[in-house]
């Protein structure tokens, strides 16, 4: 949702918008806006005005359109794929002008490109097939097994996380699975024992 | 523990398993269990911080405080009774309650705010997190865009002032030069552009 002026401040608890306060700290500001009271600190970044897309429609015969809007007029020549592109689609990276697009695309290849957005949490899908199924405890009999499957399967690579370090999931889920399938062995040893 | 790089600045909420981080040049978000989206904001590209303050702490501790008086009371009342260790157990968690949120001084709503999102971050939900979490973010922006002056924000706010009084000035200047008989009545039917847009015909 676009703001509905250039230099303006949306609400934390609404989508009410409030002008920028008189000092870079106020406190308390903004009830009379938006109906509650702010703590805001502003950076010079909300002073800048080269950032926001200015698109203009395509007026003169002969200017050259975007690849992916034939309406807006190209400003730019994006990096990666060498298309002409408009301000709306381009996006710094890495100090180089690109479109989105190719920003994606190269996200796909491996190795190149920009880190991936989403990451599977193997650690944690194992830690809840080895604790959760506890609850209905005859299934552990078949999440246990898979829970030291995806410990083992993936233990190895580390983390899943791009920001979390220790791997101590994978060693709980391991742990626990490993107790599981042991007492279900048990269970099956001294059934057909007796 | 946080991979290299990386420092916490917020942790999981009662109710959101976001949390974020704080990079070397971006402020990491991430949220999702099982599977984790990572969402990065410059600190080039923040533009505030904002936190409100809310009343729901205030609620909390005052129920959880008139709680464990009462529990208390009734305790007491049942000193010589077997029951006195369960309502005495009960009363002490929430007196524990009632003392964590007054440590936490009240709740609030921590938002960050670009050019094109604001970005709330419920870890932060607590006003001395807030506070906390403030003074940490704000150094790493600082530390790449360098604080606002009060003079720019005024130069700023002086512009705008000059700039909305002269859109105003050109506003009353075009509504003038219509003309006092007001603006040329619209064509009536009969004209072939106005059927057309109107038929909705191509």
């Amino acid at each position: 949702m676009a703001r509905p002026e250039k230099f303006s401040l949306r609400a934390l608890r609404s989508v009410r918008y409030m002008p920028l306060p008189e000092l870079p700290w106020a406190q308390n500001y903004g009830a009379e806006h938006v109906g509650e009271g702010h703590d805001v600190l502003l950076f010079p970044a909300v002073l800048r005005t080269g950032g926001s897309s200015q698109v203009e429609s395509v007026v003169e015969a002969g200017q050259s359109s975007c690849f992916f809007h034939p309406n807006l007029a190209a400003s730019q020549i994006c990096d990666l794929s060498g298309r002409l592109i408009c301000e709306l689609c381009q996006t710094e990276w890495e100090g180089r002008i690109v479109s989105l697009e190719a920003l994606q695309s190269a996200g796909g290849q491996s190795g190149r490109g920009v880190p991936a957005q989403t990451r599977i949490r193997w650690d944690n899908i194992a830690l809840s097939l080895a604790v959760l199924p506890l609850l209905l405890w005859f299934i552990t009999i078949v999440t246990a097994p898979v829970a030291l499957l995806i410990v083992i399967w993936r233990g190895r690579k580390g983390s899943c996380s791009e920001v979390q370090r220790s791997g101590w999931r994978y060693w709980v889920a391991g742990g626990l699975a490993l107790l599981q399938i042991t007492a279900w062995v048990t269970i099956i040893v001294l059934g057909l024992g007796g | 523990m946080a991979r290299d790089g990386y420092k916490k600045l917020s942790g999981r909420s009662a109710f959101s398993v976001q949390q974020a981080y704080l990079g070397e040049e971006h402020l990491v978000v991430v949220d999702g269990v099982y599977q984790e989206r990572v969402k990065r904001i410059r600190y080039a590209d923040i533009e505030a911080i904002l936190i409100c303050p809310t009343r729901s702490g205030a609620v909390l501790s005052l129920l959880t405080g008139l709680g464990t008086l009462l529990l208390t009371i009734v305790a007491l009342a049942n000193l010589h009774n077997s029951s006195f260790m369960a309502w005495l157990i009960v009363a002490v968690i929430s007196g524990m309650i009632f003392v964590w949120g007054m440590y936490q001084q009240g709740s609030a709503v921590f938002g960050v705010q670009t050019a094109v999102q604001t970005v709330i971050l419920p870890g932060l939900g607590t006003k001395r997190k807030a506070a906390k979490a403030l003074v940490q973010l704000t150094q790493r922006v600082e530390a790449v865009q360098g604080q606002l002056s009060a003079e720019a924000l005024q130069a700023a706010h002086q512009i705008w002032r000059l700039a909305d009084v002269a859109a105003r000035e050109r506003v009353k200047s075009t509504a003038g030069a219509v003309g006092p008989a007001g603006p040329p009545p619209i064509r009536q039917s009969g004209s072939t552009a106005v059927e057309a847009s109107v038929g909705g015909q191509p």
